[in-house]
């Protein structure tokens, strides 16, 4: 299998491979701010699928261009506001670990 | 190949390795910077990659919202909420088996449903070619005239679609008529027989073809061959202009499509493609229907 005869599995198997790498980040870290970059990891996987399947199948068009940027946009916002609790969480806290935010336990 | 198919492939893989790499070190790194800085290398190949893909203002996107707005908030997150004197201890992780495990299922699940469960609907890959001055792109679909039918893969109906794409013709190009011919292998006389003379005698039987024409439309203009045997075709397109006829030569001496009649259709799935993966799972389950496909006797 070489890329130019099945681009669409290639960018498909890419696409999986960090999709598993941004999962497991969420998965394994403490520190919010590392939780937000699997975050980020994991919306690029499915950025890169949207793009390839509006590029490689017949039924494509512009669509999958369009969600992209709604992605991208949508990451964006999430970042701004998921950074903005993380600094209040670390002024009230003094720590970022997403396991000693547990005010709301009590 | 060609050089630009090379590069093309080399390109991909550079990315794609330097895609890998750095999600993986962001997964793994006991440096918070060090994982930022690795999510930079993901965001800019990926950038790339969709440059690679044609979606050239994606790519622009993708730099300046991605590199240039988040990852700069995020190295500012990681800057103010640590000291910088303590950050190689920053990134605490508790790597498990269990998030491990699950991670290596995820990833082969979606490796077996990538490869061989779904059926993706390909764009057939166009064939360019000069006609009259003019940037001709052919291609050809199966009969429901949107699953893509490669260069000598199978039609499983007798009927296939033709698509000619000419998007800046120089002539003012009325028709596109598709002419399509069977290809009869001509028979060998056997030595056992005896009577050569008599085999010879035999006139010579025109091969089968099929015509269809079709008024040129702006963008992609389908022809639809309709009622075809069992067995090898070729066809050529020709492009009507006012002042004359163009053709399209064929780029290659093979069959262009085989098609195949009654047959169930998983196995038709699999001659269809004869290039993928899923056609050599199938084949495996269906090696009788295969062993009867007529045109291979290499294979028998």
């Amino acid at each position: 299998m070489i890329f130019t005869r099945h681009p669409l599995e290639h960018m498909l198997l890419l696409s999986a491979v960090i999709f598993c790498c941004g999962v497991y980040t969420i998965l394994t870290r403490k520190n919010a701010v590392s939780i937000l970059m699997g975050v980020e990891l994991v919306l690029n996987a499915a950025n890169i699928n949207f793009v390839a399947f509006s590029q490689y199948t017949r039924i494509g068009g512009i669509h999958g261009n369009i969600f992209t940027i709604f992605v991208i946009l949508l990451a964006a916002a999430e970042a701004a506001v998921a950074l903005a609790i993380i600094i209040g969480m670390y002024q009230n806290f003094g720590k970022v670990d997403v396991d000693q935010a547990d005010n709301m336990k009590e | 190949m060609g050089a630009s198919e090379i590069l093309q492939n080399v390109v991909f893989y550079a990315l794609a390795i330097a895609a890998i790499a750095g999600a993986v070190a962001v997964a793994t790194s006991r440096n918070i910077v060090r994982s930022a800085f690795a999510l930079l290398a993901v965001l800019f190949s990926a950038a790339a990659l969709y440059a690679v893909m044609k979606a050239d203002f994606i790519a622009a996107a993708q730099v300046l919202i991605y590199v240039g707005g988040i990852l700069v908030l995020i190295i500012f997150a990681v800057m103010l909420t640590h000291r910088i004197t303590d950050v190689k201890l920053s990134n605490d992780s508790t790597p498990g088996p269990a998030a491990f495990c699950a991670c290596l299922c995820l990833l082969f699940s979606l490796i077996v449903v990538i490869l061989f469960t779904a059926k993706w609907e390909r764009k057939p890959l166009e064939t360019r070619s000069i006609a009259g001055g003019t940037e001709v792109f052919t291609s050809q679909y199966q009969a429901d005239g949107a699953t893509g039918l490669p260069r000598g893969g199978g039609a499983f109906e007798g009927n296939v679609v033709i698509a000619v794409r000419a998007d800046h013709p120089t002539k003012s190009i009325e028709a596109v008529q598709v002419r399509a011919e069977k290809i009869v292998k001509e028979e060998k006389p056997r030595e056992s027989d005896g009577d050569k003379e008599k085999v010879a005698d035999k006139p010579k039987v025109k091969p089968p073809e099929v015509t269809a024409k079709a008024v040129f439309q702006q963008g992609t203009t389908l022809v639809r061959l309709e009622n075809l045997e069992e067995g090898e075709w070729r066809w050529t397109a020709t492009l009507r202009a006012s002042d004359g006829d163009f053709e399209i030569a064929s780029p290659t001496g093979k069959a262009d499509f085989v098609v195949y009649r009654g047959i169930t259709e998983p196995v038709a799935m699999a001659l269809a493609d004869p290039t993928s993966s899923p056609s050599r799972w199938s084949r495996c389950c269906c090696w009788r229907r295969w062993s009867a496909r007529p045109s291979s006797p290499a294979r028998r």
